[in-house]
């Protein structure tokens, strides 16, 4: 037998230790949530409301807007208002032909290794940063909510979809970073809502999680036996979603309109993004009524359109994509090695999965009701603050046991891959594969790290390349190099390779042909840090700026009693103040402004007492106290 | 080589019960998951990492009764040769072409039905065989595990990884994939 180590596992609880955040980032969406005194819960804003859109907005001048507010900026200022970064993190420009098309922001693709940016106009931003902002915006949430300093809650867990692949696993965990969070565990959407669903549930049972969301699909397929929750397959695709139910309509309406007026709408941002809050609008009431009315007015281009839109046209439009929602449940069963009828809780999370013909279907393909009891919306983040639980130790009866959505391999020299690791193997995986030279003498090899089910290596993603470099030379196939991979239990792969005859070694978390390098995330933060502390001056200084001229403002009004009443020697220091005061434009350090306020303020001392003392007798004449006072 | 029995904790043998592996994992699992090992240090982190890996590879290896089987010989030392280990007859290697061929043409067909209905048909047919393997184990055991008992148990495992093989490469996955 091979003496495991025995070490201090199952660290005890402790209430007072700093709470773990339990994030659900979503396409539309975000949530946070904590467990707390045994339960889990979502916290809310001030207003009541869980949901916080995953909107931000860039003003011109002044610092980014997240949420709500940023929503109601998106008419105003639509191509500075960024939505469903999630769509984009850790992809290429190639990957986003569909979505580019109906966005209202513009996308570019950056340096060599072609990173997506979006182009605000005036500079580019990454949608790290962007998903960074809804993370911040979390975090202070919880901030106020559970009334903690902001460095008592740097840790969270933050879900994904089950279907992201390594690139957009460690883009995500890079926007945590950018927010100055700690990720302790990425976990998978819908396992998150199986523990969610099942952690008081005694019975073992194997459940079917549907999760449809604003931009991404998964289904998983899950068994739960005292406690442990342990994923049998996964599969899904992470460019469908609710936000094409909106496009399909959209489509059709600009098709329809191009049509009647020969104007294209969908080419002017601001129509966009007014058509995309309509088909939501529409698709939306379509879930509860036969039909909806679609209006589209834009008088500037002469446009009055309007339409019902009844629930066939919607179903018509939409099941090429229901459909393949249907295949990915194909696939995650036939993966599993089971068939319907082994199946025993099909659950629905997920807004999108409210539209009456997704849970038609998804009832129909598993041949039994589909339970929407959990509240959609909310499940993926109560399951991301128990895993909290479960890896702060105050959760000690639940485990889960996740997989690899995606295959990982190598690329062969002829073109095929080499794969190492398969789908659906259980996380953490590793995997060893022997590779050797093609030439004499061969003193590097380079490896090209591939992610996919294709048969050919260029139809797949391509995470990443590295070279083993010094190899003695040797004639070909005879070096003995060892591809290790370890994919961790965020579902990351670390790479080692090591040729054996020389010892000759290389290491390397692969890092994403589109993601963000450890050295760009160091310097954005760098940056974000500086552009702190710069738009903490600027605001400052805008604050100043802006009492100087209230105080101005009232002194100029009441000039006449200041000289008719004032000693000269007070007047004339008012006078010069007033005169000094007069031109700050130029002045951007707050210290001088505040110097010239406070003396400002002080030379008017003596008016403000005369005038104090005219209230008074103004009063006793039955005036108005504000008839005098300015503002 | 890793032993997968022992890392699991479970006698090394042809005969186990599915609820008694899960078991065994999920055991092993609540002591060694790196979840366990959240706030412990970055050593027992990546020492979790490593052995639930590990164990995960086990589970794996004892999951599927041809892995199985496959590891029970190789930890004999009597590991299953890949090209000169000899089938049962010149007959059955003609099916597997036949076999091969039609999978092609179903895979093509892009016919879901269809290639689940062949699916089934070869599961049926592999299952058939890992019941016979049951029976040579036993008897391989009931002869103190003497090599010469074990040419028949060779033969059917060669022909069930074949129709295995000829199974992993007919799945629907390619399809959806886009």
């Amino acid at each position: 037998m091979i003496e495991l180590p025995i070490y201090g596992q199952n660290f005890s609880a402790d209430e007072s230790a700093d709470p773990i955040l339990g994030i659900d980032l979503g396409t539309t969406h975000s949530l946070v949530a904590v467990f707390q005194h045994g339960e889990a819960r979502v916290l809310c804003n001030e207003d009541g409301e869980a949901l916080l859109p995953s909107v931000v907005s860039y003003p011109i001048d002044g610092s980014p807007v997240v949420g709500q507010a940023a929503i109601e900026r998106s008419r105003l200022d639509p191509k500075r208002t960024i939505f469903s970064a999630k769509r984009l993190i850790g992809r290429g420009l190639e990957d986003l032909v569909v979505e580019r098309a109906t966005l209202p922001y513009d996308l570019v693709e950056s340096g060599e290794r072609k990173i997506v940016k979006i182009d605000l106009g005036d500079r580019l931003i990454t949608p790290e940063e962007v998903s960074a902002q809804i993370l911040a915006a979390c975090r202070d949430r919880a901030v106020k909510q559970l009334k903690l300093p902001p460095e008592r809650l740097r840790r969270a867990v933050i879900t994904v979809p089950a279907y992201f692949d390594d690139a957009q696993r460690q883009a995500t965990r890079r926007a945590a970073q950018l927010a100055g969070l700690e990720v302790l565990r990425m976990v998978s959407e819908p396992t998150a809502a199986a523990l969610a669903y099942g952690l008081d549930k005694k019975k073992a049972a194997r459940v079917v999680i549907f999760d449809l969301g604003g931009g991404t699909f998964d289904v998983s397929i899950l068994e739960l036996q005292e406690g442990v929750f342990r994923v049998l397959a996964t599969s899904g695709d992470t460019h469908l979603g609710g936000d094409d139910f909106d496009r399909a309509i959209m489509v059709h309406v600009a098709a329809e309109i191009q049509q009647r007026s020969g104007i294209d709408v969908l080419s002017d941002p601001a129509a966009r993004t007014a058509l995309r809050m309509i088909a939501e609008k529409t698709k939306k009431a379509l879930s509860a009524s036969e039909s909806a009315e679609f209006v589209y007015h834009d008088p500037s281009a002469g446009i009055a359109y309007r339409k019902d839109i009844d629930w066939r046209m919607f179903q018509t439009w939409i099941t090429p994509l229901v459909q393949r929602t249907l295949n990915g449940c194909a696939l995650a069963l036939q993966d599993a090695g089971l068939t319907p009828e082994d199946i025993s809780d099909v659950l629905l999370v997920g807004g999108s999965t409210r539209v009456p013909l997704v849970k038609a279907a998804v009832a129909q393909f598993f041949n039994q009701p589909a339970s929407d009891e959990l509240n959609p919306d909310q499940v993926v983040a109560l399951g991301a603050a128990i895993q909290a639980g479960v890896l702060g130790g105050s959760v000690r009866n639940a485990l889960l046991l996740d997989v690899t959505p995606l295959s990982l391999g190598i690329a062969t020299a002829e073109g095929t891959v080499s794969k190492l690791i398969n789908r659906n193997s259980a996380i953490p995986a590793q995997a060893k594969e022997g590779f050797t030279t093609f030439v004499d003498g061969q003193s590097a090899v380079k490896f090209t790290i591939i992610q996919g089910e294709r048969e050919l290596a260029k139809d797949n993603r391509t995470l990443g390349e590295f070279i083993l470099r010094g190899i003695p030379p040797q004639p070909a196939g005879l070096p003995q190099i060892g591809v290790r991979f370890s994919l961790d239990a965020d579902g990351v792969l670390h790479v080692r390779a090591m040729e054996e005859r020389s010892g000759v070694a290389a290491e390397t978390v692969v890092t994403p042909k589109h993601g963000l390098t450890d050295e760009e995330v160091e310097s954005m933060l760098a940056d974000a840090w500086e552009n702190a502390e710069e738009d903490l001056v600027t605001r400052r200084t805008m604050d100043l700026r802006g009492q100087l001229k209230n105080v101005r403002h009232a002194v100029a009004k009441h000039m006449d009693i200041a000289r008719a009443r004032m000693d000269e020697t007070a007047l004339e220091r008012l006078e010069d103040a007033y005169e000094d005061s007069e031109d700050v434009d130029d002045i951007h350090d707050p210290n001088p402004l505040k110097g010239i306020l406070d003396e400002l303020e002080e030379a008017a001392n003596p008016l403000a007492e005369l005038l104090m003392n005219q209230v008074a007798t103004e009063t006793v004449r039955n005036r108005k106290v504000s008839d005098l006072i300015d503002e | 080589m890793l032993d997968p029995f022992q890392l699991l904790n479970l006698p090394r043998g042809f005969d186990l019960d599915d609820c008694v592996l899960r078991g065994a994992l999920i055991k092993a699992s609540l002591q060694w998951h790196p979840d366990r090992f959240a706030l412990g240090t970055e050593e027992q982190r990546d020492k979790a990492e490593d052995h639930m890996a590990d164990l995960n590879e086990a589970f794996a290896m004892l999951s599927s009764p041809l892995q199985r089987a496959e590891t029970l010989l190789a930890l004999s030392g009597f590991a299953l040769n890949e090209g000169t280990d000899q089938t049962s007859s010149a007959a059955f290697l003609m099916r597997m072409m036949e076999l091969k061929e039609e999978a092609d043409d179903a895979l093509k067909s892009d016919d879901v039905v269809r290639i689940g209905e062949m699916r089934r048909r070869i599961q049926e047919d592999i299952a058939h065989r890992v019941e016979q393997l049951r029976d040579s184990f036993r008897a391989w055991k009931a002869a103190d595990y003497c090599p010469g008992t074990l040419t028949p148990l060779r033969a059917l495992l060669t022909e069930a990884v074949y129709l295995q093989r000829t199974l992993d490469g007919l799945q629907i996955t390619t399809m959806f994939q886009s």
